[in-house]
């Protein structure tokens, strides 16, 4: 199908070199529209939303980020830390915002299991029902980041 | 039937032709600005330029370098400039970086604006001492698992002046799948007198373009550029006592300012607090420790958050801001200079507004 030219705006700057160096895609072969709609069915099998998802990332960054770049605990049987890197990232998706470099690792204390996000992921998920594409190098599985946060109050 | 597709296929065809032509044709005429003419603070320096590229980059390709540390992507908001005639109307881009004092100042993002008519604009006279340099790499050293130090031998022009504290920009080259040049800005790590050569400590961020390109491609003997110097992070000294503070890579302007300060032998104390999570992320311990046995009134405080079991610390162990608070009494005759992530910064700056420094005893250099 064509592409509007806003369409084809975010899709470049989902490539990589655009916003990031390795973009947004990955090795994924399928269209944004495609990617958002698996991520969305699978999110309704776990019986969760982006919204959810996105709060309690934001709530785990916001507890762990105390730790200037330490691993504190943020709920029971989890622990995060947060580093910070120079400069900020824009939406791919042209929003008129910008993210701080930031990334958070959240540890699943007894199987030792890490998901790793950044302020920009919490975004895309929640405005976006973005995971990015499989490959990519920030990609976030809803299965594994629904665990992790299971005990993690929004 | 056959015949009646055929032609409709044709007539298509060149409908779609002949609209590619006309948009082709209404391109080059409308979009063409022609020469325009960019008057600096009024007639001190004029340019004639192509129009239609940005403020910013018409600037520098007439070596008046504007500061900027998102590489023209509005996302820093350090390009401002006063924009007398000709700017427009501003753009939604550039909205929140601009405050209302400044809309109603004329100031405009000079990465959004696009030149298409003759300009008159105001910078501030230092701007024409900024820059552009060819280098070659001399040396790089891997300082932590993350960070490598560059130095950078200036070739043309030979020598930079600048502040301790101060930065540059440095510009990438396309590599892989990153099709253009970018910049970001980076502070540098050598004292003034040093000036045939620029340091800087970059710390790899995941997936940034210019640090991977950096920490993968460049090698010791290429050529690179840089422009500088820009900022406002330099010694104040209206105070006695220096409280100088770092996180990772933010060591580079406070190693500027105080290698600045004992080669100048200027009175003053400093207490510099250097804050990392284990001892993998620490760097420069031995030149900081060397630096305090020669100069008494120098003294060098490495902090580790959360030392690891075999890093055999025996050095201040808490958050930076703990160990801030141990060790700076009060804000009486002190001044502090800070250099971190934004967590850090905003963390230590409680700490030291509690302690009674005003804003105007606290200088910052935000990783952001």
């Amino acid at each position: 199908m064509k592409q509007t030219p806003d369409q084809k705006r975010i899709q470049d700057n989902l490539a990589p070199g655009a916003v990031s160096a390795e973009g947004f895609l990955g090795d994924d072969r399928r269209d944004v529209a495609a990617i958002v709609a698996a991520d969305a069915a699978a999110l309704e099998r776990l019986g969760t939303t982006s919204a959810s998802l996105a709060a309690r990332m934001r709530r785990v960054t916001h507890r762990a980020a105390a730790g200037l770049g330490a691993t504190v605990e943020v709920a029971p049987g989890r622990e995060a830390s947060v580093e910070e890197h120079r400069g900020s990232i824009p939406c791919p998706f042209r929003c008129a915002h910008r993210f701080m470099k930031r990334s958070t690792v959240l540890t699943d204390c007894a199987t030792g299991e890490t998901v790793r996000y950044t302020d920009l992921n919490v975004h895309l998920i929640e405005k976006h029902g973005f995971f990015e594409g499989a490959g990519s190098p920030f990609r976030v599985e809803p299965d594994a980041l629904a665990a992790a946060l299971e005990g993690v109050e929004a | 039937m056959w015949t009646s597709v055929l032609l409709t296929t044709l007539s298509m065809s060149g409908i779609s032709v002949a609209l590619a032509v006309v948009i082709l044709v209404a391109e080059r005429f409308l979009n063409d600005y022609g020469t325009v003419k960019v008057d600096i603070n009024g007639g001190a320096k004029t340019l004639e330029a192509q129009g239609g590229a940005s403020l910013l980059s018409t600037l520098a390709s007439h070596q008046v370098f504007l500061p900027s540390a998102c590489g023209g992507k509005a996302t820093c908001g350090l390009c401002k400039v006063k924009v007398l005639e000709g700017g427009g109307t501003l753009l939604p881009t550039e909205e929140p970086y601009l405050t209302p004092a400044e809309r109603a100042a004329g100031m405009r993002l000079a990465c959004q604006l696009k030149v298409k008519r003759d300009l008159k604009i105001e910078v501030p006279e230092a701007l024409f001492s900024i820059q552009e340099f060819k280098t070659r790499i001399e040396r790089i050293d891997d300082l932590t698992y993350d960070i490598k130090g560059y130095r950078f031998a200036l070739l043309d022009p030979p020598a930079i002046s600048f502040k301790a504290g101060q930065y540059v920009q440095l510009y990438s080259e396309p590599y892989g799948q990153v099709k253009e040049c970018v910049f970001r800005a980076y502070s540098m790590a050598q004292p003034p007198s040093d000036e045939k050569a620029v340091e800087l400590y970059l710390r790899l961020v995941p997936d940034g373009v210019v640090t991977t390109w950096a920490h993968t491609r460049l090698k010791v003997g290429d050529p690179v550029r840089l422009s500088g110097p820009y900022g406002e992070f330099y010694l104040r000294g209206n105070c006695k006592d220096l409280v100088l503070i770092a996180g990772g890579s933010g060591l580079a302007p406070i190693r500027s300012l105080v290698y600045d300060i004992v080669e100048k032998g200027l009175p003053y104390t400093m207490t510099f607090f250097f804050g990392a999570v284990s001892k993998r992320d620490l760097y420069a311990l031995d030149e900081f420790h060397g630096i305090a046995a020669k100069h008494p009134n120098f003294r060098f405080v490495p902090a580790l958050s959360k030392p690891a079991p075999d890093d055999g610390w025996t050095g201040e162990v808490g958050l930076i801001t703990e160990v801030v608070d141990r060790h700076v009494p009060d804000a009486v005759d002190r001044e502090a200079y800070l250099c971190g992530s934004p967590g850090m910064l905003n963390a230590c700056i409680n700490v030291l507004t509690k302690k009674g420094f005003g804003n105007d005893r606290i200088f910052f250099d935000k990783f952001a």
